[in-house]
């Protein structure tokens, strides 16, 4: 099958995070050829989604630290005489200090099966047996976590990857949009999967309080896992891209509905929008007026410069502390609003930060931020369709082993993949973590603490079960970095009902479980149902945890890396940030670098205003009418895809 | 380039839908025109109209026809009907012809839709828009017979969304009967409600609708105008009544009637302002058998208002010129009627959080205005310095609207005036207002016993005709203000001086309702216009022959 693969394309993209995603759609809609390949048999990265049994799986791979074995074909033939080669790294190392705990009873486990782990449609189910095969051959000697004991006497259970990823696998070495309709059609069918199974839940409605771990593995397809855990500011690039390129329409969204704070060891609600402030009980008349008085003032802080000019120099901690703001409402803006630092962040910064927050209000809702339903791994995908729906073909577990040299130009010709093909282009686009340690042996990265909680309860528990929380735990030594804290509902389709998924991050100071462990002590109780005291009794327990390190590449200076042609542009995986920016910025830079006279995602064009014969002329085209894929709403998604398969037979028919 | 589209120039799509729709139109109204002039008015015209609206509901023709069709139809047509407007009120929810249209289809309807559906269409559209007024309204409608608990949670979830919702607060205070019961609001209510408006005005004070809100539910129903006062002269041979508001008596008005010594007066009533309109005073000729030019009878006098039932009484005595009777004033009552007077407790806590706020706020011309409401209703002489400092800073902070602020000005320190006005020896009753930056004369029909009136350096720029109903006034001061013309000025039968100097008169002419003034004897004119126009004495000592006019 590899040798189907085109040998020439215009830009050949190595990693399906979210920058990469962007650059190829960015490409493709501009009219490059392009090739999109990930060594990983799911979209993403480390940008990804996993259902629970995924989740388990890529825990696995990541605490073993095998070396896949290398293809070992002879490639070095197909280098010329005056090339030279870069080796690309074979084992992703951004993964560290993986620890998994369950707190539930496991045994009971033992037998549970993922409910509904093959989707229903024959064409996915086949493949779903192939790919089952074949993860079963690559399975590795049991590990010592009885957690994983228990796993591996089920190994249908690793079939259960991403539902996006498993579909994906029945054809890894080729998808494209004009020979197959199935990447098209699999966004699509995963989301619906999402919706029309009810049935299974029924089950967990009878007894809302009690989940068990072989619940959550029966249910495992209701989760959608984040490697990292973002959200989107709704006046971020990122929203802007996607509403510019039209991308959006392939994605839902929910709004996040309460910002928390922690203060006093009590989490509270932070009023933020006007209508908050009107509505909350717990502020005075006066601190309502002095808190919408301070945010308004943030609003069009450069125009008053003289309310804080004198305190420049000061941090914003301290500049809070002169206005006439009460300590809780100092604690409200500092951690949960601006979501700065109290000892290093100047006072501009602050204010920054503060107007970029309220800025953000108000456009989809009272809190600033979105969440893709389907989890954060929907978003690279997203660009990825688009991407493919201009002609971009994709190969997943598909993996490069070198980049071609041309020594006296310096620049790069060609890649090599595990097949031993060569596959010549213009433009390389490669992740960090494909970089070999050789190349990247003077660059320092800075690490990510996370933990991913299943809970059984809402931190902070209200009328409504359904709540989207980001909560700013603030350090409890001065100079350490604040934990940002983002609670799932079950209706944002990341958890399944009566659970709630409880994303933890902070820059690394040590591993992650040293980093975060205290924190979720302070806010969750981590005993089984049995020992635990009166206390605990009102904290979420925690029934199953995952501790992990990340790399954070983001930031670093392409000089850094040692002898990269000009023409291979690297993109780095995810930052420590809450918002996406610095993917969306990344991404539009190396595309402008690359094309400068393109413009980067424009709208795609009205189907209806495509022409697909040359000889049209009169407005009422009957060969458009006629085609049973296309339909008349220009928003339809069935209707764009259709007929952008169509634009590629009219080209492939030339 | 490889792989470009090609593409139409944009909106060629839009531009084709639109042509498209503009043929549909033209085709289905000239065939629905020729039916309509055919007077076949069936069920294909029916269809027509049904096609029209649904694509634009704002077609009145098609309305009317639809009207005219319907009732020939089959006799189940109402809840297809009702489905149809609610389609057409999708495509515009502000559609005058189809909420029009649905009230005409629900009149004829045999039994009323089921409320919950109608809510429920409502919810939608406001959902949609939260001031959409025609939902708004129609949610009233069917409030009236349901639960007035849970229409106020429904206002109340959608002020928590956002409060800046004029609508909403309306119809809050529409279900409390604001505004139209005679009492405030009970207690606990009020107390709910105050809480929910401080809120907003905490968190918004710029926000005018909260602010509007807080003087409704502080208000109850405007009193119902009643008689004030009854004068009677003996040398005038009039009998006046002055009412709180104006109002019509007469003919075309409510009777007044009038009795002296038991008999009836049938003298007809006229204006005290000297023109057939709603007027504060209204006077009555005596007979001349009443008063007879020799003799001094006592005579009693007793009035009846229709619309206010009890009798108002007054006794001449032989040795008296004039007599009266006058409605005691209540200070709190004076500057805002409808203020709920028995609450004082609770406008004082509301001067009380205006004051905290405007330390926080000082240019909150919501706070502002609401504050000076409060003192003034409490008690306009005890705070009139506040007031006239808070009105000064309203008039800083506001200045588009400085013609309303001065006019509230005006009549806090009318308020403040009249409560001082009182008896001096001599018999002298002044009513001083110099120097107050007046541009309004409210309150006159509290004054009606004053035989001075001082407005100089004031800037009114005319002199209203309610001053007829000061029927003992004998000095008028008006000089330094902006008076152009005396149009519409009352005959006053006691006025012997007008102190016009200072103002911008420049016609003489503009002088000629003074000849209505029988004792007019001195007119100051300095510092006009006139006073340097050559012909302006001549004309003015023939028009005005037995006063004494000086121009310096």
């Amino acid at each position: 099958m590899a040798d189907n693969l085109p040998s020439e394309f215009d830009v050949v993209v190595i990693g399906t995070g979210l920058p990469e995603s962007i650059i190829a759609a960015a490409c493709a809609r501009s009219g490059q050829r392009v090739l999109h390949v990930d060594s990983r048999n799911y979209y993403g990265g480390n940008w990804a989604s996993f259902s629970f049994s995924g989740l388990l799986s890529w825990i696995k791979e990541n605490q073993q630290k095998t070396d896949i074995c290398d293809e070992c074909e002879d490639w070095t033939k197909l280098i010329l005489e005056n090339e030279e080669v870069i080796s690309l790294s074979k084992k992703d190392k951004t993964i560290q200090h993986v620890e998994d705990f369950c707190f539930g009873d496991q045994d009971s486990a033992e037998d549970v099966e993922e409910a509904g782990a093959l989707p229903k449609l024959p064409v996915f189910g086949a493949s779903g047996a192939e790919e089952a095969a074949q993860e079963s051959e690559k399975e590795c000697p049991p590990s010592e976590s009885a957690l994983l004991e228990a796993e591996s006497q089920e190994p249908a259970k690793a079939t259960g990857t991403e539902p996006a990823a498993a579909a994906e696998g029945k054809d890894a070495e080729i998808t494209s949009e004009n020979e197959s309709s199935h990447s098209m059609a699999l966004g699509e069918s995963t989301l619906e999967l999402g919706k029309t199974e009810v049935a299974p839940s029924e089950i967990s409605a009878q007894e809302p309080k009690k989940i068990t771990y072989s619940q959550i593995v029966r249910e495992g397809r209701r989760f959608n896992i984040d490697l990292v855990s973002k959200l989107l500011y709704s006046r971020g690039l990122l929203i802007d891209l996607l509403i510019k390129s039209n991308v959006s329409r392939y994605a839902e969204f929910k709004n996040a509905t309460r910002i928390l704070a922690f203060r006093e060891g009590k989490i509270e609600q932070v009023p933020c929008s006007r209508a908050d402030v009107f509505n909350s009980r717990q502020l005075t008349m006066v601190e309502k007026r002095m808190l919408m008085k301070f945010l308004t003032f943030c609003l069009d802080y450069e125009q008053h410069p003289d309310e804080y000019q004198d305190y420049e120099s000061s941090t914003f901690a301290q500049f809070l502390r002169t206005q006439k703001l009460t300590p809780s409402l100092q604690h409200f803006i500092l951690h949960s609003i601006a979501m700065v630092s109290e000892t290093d962040c100047s006072t501009l910064e602050g204010l920054q930060a503060t107007k970029k927050f309220l800025q953000c209000l108000g456009r989809y809702g009272n809190t600033p931020f979105l969440f893709p339903l389907y989890g954060q791994g929907e978003i690279p995908q997203c660009f990825c369709r688009m991407c493919a729906v201009f002609g971009g073909i994709y190969c997943l577990r598909h993996s490069v082993q070198c980049l071609v040299v041309d020594t006296e130009s310096g620049r790069c010709k060609a890649i090599v993949d595990h097949f031993g093909q060569r596959i010549s282009a213009n433009y390389f686009i490669v992740e960090d973590s494909y970089l070999s340690e050789n190349v990247c042996r003077n660059v320092c990265y800075r690490q990510i603490s996370r933990a991913v909680l299943i809970t059984d309860q809402s931190v902070l528990n209200t009328d409504s079960e359904q709540q989207v929380s980001i909560l700013t735990v603030p350090p409890v030594d001065l100079g350490r970095p604040a934990v940002c804290i983002i609670e799932l509902c079950s209706s944002t389709m990341t958890c399944m009902k009566d659970t709630y998924l409880v994303h933890l991050t902070c820059p690394s100071t040590k591993t992650a479980r040293e980093d975060l462990e205290p924190v979720v002590q302070k806010l969750f109780n981590l005993n089984t149902e049995k020992e635990t005291e009166n206390e605990e009794l009102e904290k979420p327990r925690v029934l199953w945890a995952v501790y992990f390190n990340m790399r954070d590449s983001s930031g670093i200076d392409k000089s850094s890396y040692d002898g990269l042609p000009s023409n291979v542009y690297v993109c780095s995986g995810p930052d420590s940030a809450l918002g996406n920016d610095c993917a969306v910025k990344q991404a539009e830079t190396i595309f402008q670098e690359m094309f400068p006279a393109e413009e980067f995602c424009p709208p795609p064009p009205n189907p209806e205003d495509i022409i697909y014969d040359e000889d049209e002329i009169a407005p009422e085209e009957s060969g458009f009418d006629n085609s049973p894929e296309t339909k008349p709403e220009p928003s339809s998604e069935e209707s764009s895809s259709g007929d952008s398969s169509a634009v590629k037979k009219e080209d492939n028919e030339e | 380039m490889h792989g470009r589209l090609k593409l139409r120039p944009p909106d060629a799509a839009r531009r084709r839908q639109r042509e498209e729709k503009l043929r549909l139109y033209r085709a289905n109204m000239a065939a629905l025109l020729e039916k309509r002039a055919r007077g076949e008015l069936d069920a294909e015209a029916l269809a027509l109209t049904g096609e029209v609206l649904a694509a634009n509901p704002d077609v009145g023709t098609c309305w009317n026809l639809r009207r005219c069709a319907l009732p020939a139809q089959h006799p189940h047509w109402v809840p297809g009907e009702l489905a149809f407007v609610g389609g057409c009120l999708g495509v515009n929810p502000k559609s005058y012809g189809a909420w029009h249209h649905r009230g005409w289809v629900l009149r004829r309807a045999p039994a009323p839709p089921p409320a919950p559906a109608e809510r429920a269409l409502c919810d939608r559209l406001l959902a949609a828009d939260p001031r959409n007024f025609h939902a708004w309204e129609h949610r009233r409608a069917l409030a009236a017979e349901e639960d007035p608990e849970a229409e106020l949670a429904f206002a109340g979830a959608l002020l928590s969304c956002d409060f800046s919702n004029f609508s909403a607060w309306h119809h809050r205070g529409r279900l409390l009967a604001l505004g139209t019961s005679r009492g405030g609001l009970p207690p606990h209510r009020l107390r709910a409600e105050l809480e929910l408006v401080h809120s907003a005005v905490f968190t918004d004070p710029a926000d005018q609708s909260a602010w509007v809100y807080l003087r409704c539910i502080l208000s109850r129903a405007s009193p119902p105008p009643r008689i004030l006062c009854l004068y009677v002269s003996r040398e005038d041979a009039t009998l006046a009544v002055t009412f709180s508001r104006p109002v019509v008596v007469g003919a075309q008005g409510s009777a007044l009637m009038a009795t002296a010594d038991g008999s009836a007066l049938d003298g007809a009533w006229r204006s005290g302002e000297g023109r057939p309109r709603p007027s504060h005073t209204w006077l009555c000729d005596l007979p001349p058998a009443l008063a007879p030019p020799t003799s001094r009878p006592r005579l009693h006098f007793r009035v009846t208002w229709e619309p206010d039932p009890s009798p108002r009484e007054v006794t001449l005595l032989p040795d008296e010129d004039e007599a009266w009777w006058q409605e005691p004033i209540v200070a709190q009552e004076l500057f805002w009627p409808e203020m709920a007077v028995a609450e004082a407790g609770v406008l004082q806590a509301q001067a009380g959080t205006c004051r905290q706020l405007l330390e926080l706020e000082p240019r909150s011309r919501g706070c502002l205005l609401t504050l000076v409401l409060l003192l003034s209703a409490l008690d306009p002489l005890a705070h009139r310095d506040e007031i006239r400092r808070c009105l000064r800073d309203l008039q800083e902070a506001d200045p588009l609207r400085g013609g309303f602020v001065a006019d509230v000005a005006s009549r806090a320190e009318a308020a403040v005036a009249v409560l001082r006005m009182g008896p001096e020896p001599g018999g002298a009753v002044r009513l001083r207002l110099a120097g107050k930056a007046l541009t309004a004369l409210p309150l006159l029909e509290r004054a009606t016993l004053a035989t001075h009136l001082d407005l100089a350096g004031n800037r009114l720029g005319g002199l209203p005709p309610a001053l007829g109903g000061l029927r003992r006034l004998k000095v008028l001061d008006a000089s330094r203000n902006e008076v152009t013309t005396l149009r519409g000025f009352p005959p006053l039968p006691r006025l012997e001086e007008l102190r016009l100097s200072g103002n911008p008169i420049s016609h003489a002419s503009a002088l000629s309702p003074l000849a209505a003034c029988p004792r007019l004897a001195r007119l100051r004119l300095a510092e006009t216009p006139l006073s340097s126009s050559p012909e302006a004495a001549a004309h003015l000592a023939q028009l005005l022959p037995r006063v004494d006019v000086t121009f310096a």
